[in-house]
């Protein structure tokens, strides 16, 4: 580091970092330069507002192995949208930047390949090949500076403009910039990184927030929320992400607001008025949950809604904010099913048509239309207003599902996980009805890994079972014959046959199996068997044939002893006599095996598997009758 | 307890059952049982079948008639 005094005010200075030529004078504002041996003043630029993000000069991380400490900052502007560039100085003595904007967190640790192309000759939404990379163009424009503080590589003089073009790989994995500072333009090739990723250290503590991974700060704690009044209504607002947004609908009069930084304070100047507006949240303003662990608070809400055969459906978008963390979406979408969002700084490896794929899941796109934004309450970080149109398209993957928003030549993706009322009712504390319908993203309650493997596990349990009782019948059942009678009948009126005494043995099982097969047709006449204990007298008629002459019949509980079988044949004489003689047999099994429980059993064991899966093909018919592609 | 649980609750009372059917031997029966006097033990060709399983839409002609229920 070396200090000196400010050429222009005398208040001492420093450059933080070695090769740095110039550094902002934190007493007169002055842009100090180094020139060989003398210091000159190159201009001047305003404060960098300290409750505008959680890092500070000072702060210190790690990206890469490399150690690196914060040593400047340049806040940029293009029309309303500001965002924040760290300057980095790393412990081998190279630079870098840690860019600060819509929520995103961009490292560029190396350093940066000059190039012969100008941002202003590349197309938005287009490719250009840059530094042997292929890169989608996302935006060309012209920055200016509008806040300094720290060491810095180059002059920051307020409202300098730089033409530069936001950049991002064709395969997702890097964010580029092309910077037209330096002659030729540089091109920065970095990445999207998270506070917690480069284990920052001295951030700046904001009031009210904590974090479950960043827990080192520096300094006093600063408010990071701002008040202005509502030029259309008067009424007080509330500003909960001041150093990104840039659009507010007053939550009183429903008037839309565009934000400017003035100084330390932000104004807010009328877009378009309203008297009043009705927009009940679920999820009011300045409500705090805790998803996947850190804390969110609603900071903004609209009301959007797609027309499909002249009908509007609409649905809400809560915009979530963290400062250490950026920004979430949580969307309600109108029937109670909620949705976790976050912005995707990569577009999937693969969309187009009918699929999307990213990292390694494939999405089925469901469905399409022209998003209108209807109503707005509360605070945005884009120029967004009532009216705005967006094309989308929805892919979905359940639980999750991919949204892609064009607008203009802006492509933004969004990645959705699906919540429960329940989910969202426990982490924000409040109380929701339950959901109706079918989210398109929805799980499918039927085709849970967990449930079909329990399925499973238990049929097989059953099936199993039920093999094991087959194998124990088949082992321990008698299934002995004793009695196998025949006789022929001529269907002379009636006829009386008995069988050979036979004797019931005396077990544990006292069931018998009785057959009987005649060549007797149902129409010429009915055949009745008893059998009937010649010791007691207890007698069973367990056949009659009346619906046909072939039958059999089971008989339990049949008290041992001797037998004798008797078979009577009631001959029809409203019938021909009857041509030739016809036989009748008559068979008694003691303990023959009755096996149609156990086939039940086996039914019943894989019911559970087949109804699952019918119940699962039935869900996803419904969820897919209510998209683009419903047969 | 979700679903799946509760078809296995069932299934496994169904397994209990159908083992204790197995043991038993118990079977559904559908038949009438009655106690004939000493005459007909004697013999059985006598015997007439009460009509209570008759279903048939014919009935039992019988050429001979009495039987024990006449007091054969």
């Amino acid at each position: 580091m070396i200090s000196s005094s400010c050429p222009s005010c005398g208040s001492p200075i420093s450059f933080r970092h070695g090769s740095a030529p110039a550094t902002v004078c934190d007493a007169c504002r002055s842009t100090v330069v180094r020139e060989l041996d003398s210091l000159v003043v190159a201009g001047r630029v305003s404060a960098f507002s300290r409750d505008l993000s959680p890092v500070q000069l000072g702060a210190r991380g790690n990206v890469d192995g490399r150690d690196f400490q914060v040593v400047g900052v340049l806040r940029k502007a293009r029309e309303d949208v500001r965002w924040n560039e760290w300057y980095l100085s790393f412990s081998d003595g190279t630079d870098g930047w840690l860019g600060e904007g819509h929520g995103f967190f961009q490292i560029f640790p190396d350093r940066p390949v000059p190039v012969d192309v100008r941002p202003e000759r590349l197309g938005p939404g287009g490719r250009a090949e840059l530094g042997g990379i292929t890169w989608h163009v996302i935006e060309v424009a012209t920055a200016r500076v509008v806040a300094a503080d720290g060491t810095l590589p180059f002059a920051a003089v307020q409202d300098t403009p730089t033409p530069y073009a936001d950049l991002r790989s064709v395969d997702g994995s890097k964010v580029g910039t092309l910077d037209a500072e330096d002659t030729p333009p540089s091109l920065w090739a970095g990445r999207i990184v998270a506070l917690t990723a480069l284990q920052m250290e001295g951030l700046r503590a904001l009031h009210g927030w904590v974090d479950p991974v960043l827990s080192s700060f520096a300094g006093p704690e600063v408010t990071a929320v701002r008040t202005l009044g509502c030029p259309a209504c008067g009424a007080s607002l509330t500003l909960r992400a001041p150093g990104s947004a840039v659009r507010m609908g007053c939550e009183y009069c429903g008037s839309e607001l565009a934000l400017d930084e003035v100084s330390d304070s932000t104004t807010a100047s009328v877009l378009e008025a309203r008297e009043a507006q009705v927009f009940k949240l679920r999820l009011p303003l300045g409500t705090r949950g805790e998803l996947e662990g850190v804390q969110w608070e609603v900071i903004g809400a609209m009301d959007r809604y797609v027309v499909v055969d002249y009908i509007e459906y609409h649905w809400t978008e809560y915009f979530l904010y963290n400062p250490y963390r950026g920004f979430r979406w949580l969307v309600e979408d109108g029937r109670g099913h909620w949705s976790y969002v976050k912005p995707m700084p990569s577009v999937p490896a693969s969309a187009g048509g009918r699929r999307a794929r990213f990292k390694g899941r494939t999405y089925r796109h469901y469905q399409g239309g022209q998003a209108v934004v209807a109503k707005v309450k509360g605070e945005f970080n884009w120029e967004v207003r009532v009216g705005d149109r967006a094309g989308t398209d929805d892919f979905v993957a359940p639980p999750y599902m991919l949204s892609i928003e064009r607008t203009g030549e802006e492509v933004n993706w969004s990645h959705g996980e699906y919540k429960t009322p329940d989910e969202i009712a426990e982490a924000f504390g409040v109380r929701l009805g339950r959901a109706a319908g079918i989210c398109p993203h929805a799980p499918n309650p039927y085709d849970r890994p967990e449930q079909s493997r329990r399925a499973w596990t238990f049929t097989t349990l059953l099936l199993l079972g039920a093999v094991g009782l087959f194998l124990f019948q088949a082992v321990t059942a008698a299934d002995d014959v004793i009695s196998s009678s025949s006789w022929s009948t001529s269907g002379q009126g009636e006829e009386v046959f008995l069988t050979e005494p036979f004797e019931v043995p005396d077990t544990r099982r006292k069931n018998l199996y009785v057959e009987v097969e005649s060549q007797l047709g149902r129409t010429e006449a009915q055949v009745q068997v008893a059998l009937m204990n010649t010791s007691d007298g207890s007698t069973y008629l367990p056949l009659s044939t009346s619906d046909g002459n072939n039958a059999s019949g089971r008989l339990y509980d049949v008290t041992p002893g001797p037998y004798v079988g008797r078979v009577e044949v009631a001959r029809n004489p409203k019938v021909p006599p009857l041509a030739g003689l016809k036989s009748i047999q008559l068979l008694v099994v003691h303990d023959r095996p009755w096996r149609s429980p156990i086939f039940l059993l086996a039914f019943y064991a894989v019911l559970a598997p087949l109804a699952l899966m019918m119940a699962k093909g039935a869900f996803e018919t419904r969820r897919w009758s209510e998209s683009d592609h419903a047969g | 307890m979700n679903l799946v649980s509760a078809h296995f609750g069932l299934g496994l009372l169904l397994l209990i059952g159908g083992a204790g059917l197995v043991t038993s031997g118990w079977c559904p029966t559908r038949t009438v049982r009655e106690t004939v006097p000493v005459s007909v033990r004697d013999n059985p060709t006598s015997y007439k079948p009460s009509y209570a399983l008759y279903r048939g839409y014919h009935v039992i002609y019988t050429t001979t008639g009495g039987g024990y229920r006449s007091g054969k």
